[in-house]
């Protein structure tokens, strides 16, 4: 049995001694599933510390619904399913503070929006410029093809792997990690970005609204 | 999950090696400082005792599994008490002491459901009591069937009756201050040879 299927059959072991309640073996999970789940959360929400609250709360919720896992070979799609869900909500819930805090400011001041929209911990990609350019770039990408490109930049799986995970296709994975990569390079080897508004385009639509 | 490591799939030869470290890195910049806090906050959440939706499934899943360990069990001792009776067989065909319980006449009609005292331990089972919880036994009973009944005749000119008694003895206790239930169901098997007169 090679490396990997072995690995496979410990995370079913895993899944299964979770199901049973063992907390051990769920936080084993945890650690394995860690950066997977930091990868989809940041590719809903495009910021660390917000991927970060969503992977908490995601595992937590994991952790109250692994009985109904019929499946443990799953257990790697479901759980992105549920980062998921909880990153949509999550910047939904941001967006509405945004623009709640947005009218407030109004209110206060009589004057339009702040110059800059961005809050929180996006403000520390201003201090560098690469990132800022790269998290830009990694915007313009829809949200599937820029889990693609997150899951294999950080995670580095391959396409079958990012398959399983997203629920497509490996043909489907490469040929958005194709485009995406050509975007990427177009944006970052092209003119000057236009300053981040925080939109994005595909399924996510405003975080920030002007 | 365990990585790729094949480098043809990262096809380079679409972007410069720089574009490809850029983004790595800003993705590390990004996400490494949040590593390790779902595991701390799962474990603030079990140390807080925080349930899973298996916890409250898992006393009665419990009671269940030994339920049916000790109906495993009792169905080996009562497989045994069958095997001793018809390695007795022969002796039927002898005066019958007093102190052997065998009546004359049957006992009961074929597939006559029985109430009839429990025959397990009042005492609760060792896996439960090992538990923390306070369980108090809330019901107990057992259930009978007689099974169809065979003549045989033993040692070629006594006739016995072979009955086989089955029944389900189920015993329940209950955790009030945590609201758990358990049952334990085993399964219970009697064999009888009962002499016939013959007239």
């Amino acid at each position: 049995m090679g490396d990997a299927a072995l690995q496979q059959l410990r995370q079913e072991q895993l899944v299964a001694r979770s199901r049973r309640g063992d907390a051990g073996a769920f936080a084993s999970l945890i650690d394995a599933f860690e950066r997977v789940a930091l990868s989809v959360a940041y590719s809903v929400t495009g910021d660390g510390q917000a991927a970060g609250d969503v992977v908490q709360d995601a595992f937590l919720r994991a952790w109250q619904r692994i009985g109904d896992l019929k499946e443990s070979e799953r257990f790697g799609g479901w759980l992105c399913g549920i980062v998921r869900n909880v990153a949509i909500d999550a910047a939904r819930a941001k967006a509405v503070r945004v623009r709640v805090a947005r009218e407030l400011h109004e209110e206060a001041c009589g004057s339009g929006p702040p110059e800059t929209p961005d809050l929180g911990p996006l403000d520390e990609l201003g201090r560098r410029e690469d990132c800022k350019r790269v998290a830009e770039a990694l915007d313009v990408l829809d949200e599937v093809s820029r889990s693609a490109v997150v899951l294999r930049y950080y995670e580095n799986l391959s396409s079958k792997q990012i398959a399983e995970l997203l629920g497509i296709a490996p043909t489907a994975v490469d040929m958005r990690l194709m485009r995406a990569r050509r975007q990427l390079r177009e944006h970052l080897e092209g003119p000057e970005s236009p300053a981040c508004d925080g939109r994005r385009s595909g399924d996510l639509k405003v975080r920030y609204e002007s | 999950m365990s990585r790729n490591t094949d480098q043809d799939n990262l096809d380079e030869s679409d972007n410069p090696a720089e574009i490809d470290a850029a983004v790595r890195s800003m993705l590390a910049a990004e996400l490494d400082p949040q590593r390790g806090r779902a595991r701390r906050a799962f474990e603030r959440h079990i140390a807080s005792g925080g349930m899973s939706s298996n916890d409250v499934a898992m006393p009665i899943r419990q009671g269940r599994r030994h339920g049916w360990f000790i109906g495993a069990v009792g169905l080996g001792l009562a497989a045994s008490v069958a095997g001793a009776l018809l390695w007795a067989l022969p002796r039927l065909s002898q005066p019958v002491s007093p102190s052997v319980a065998m009546p004359s006449h049957e006992q009961g009609l074929p597939g006559e459901s029985t109430k009839t005292p429990a025959v397990m331990p009042d005492t609760l089972p060792s896996v439960l009591a090992s538990d923390d919880s306070r369980w108090t036994e809330a019901t107990s009973d057992v259930t009978t069937v007689l099974m169809p009944a065979d003549t045989l005749v033993v040692e070629g000119h006594t006739p016995a009756r072979f009955v086989r008694q089955v029944g389900m003895e189920r015993r329940e206790w209950f955790d009030e201050q945590r609201g758990v239930r358990v049952e334990a169901v085993v399964p219970r098997e009697e064999v009888r040879l009962i002499k016939l007169d013959t007239y």
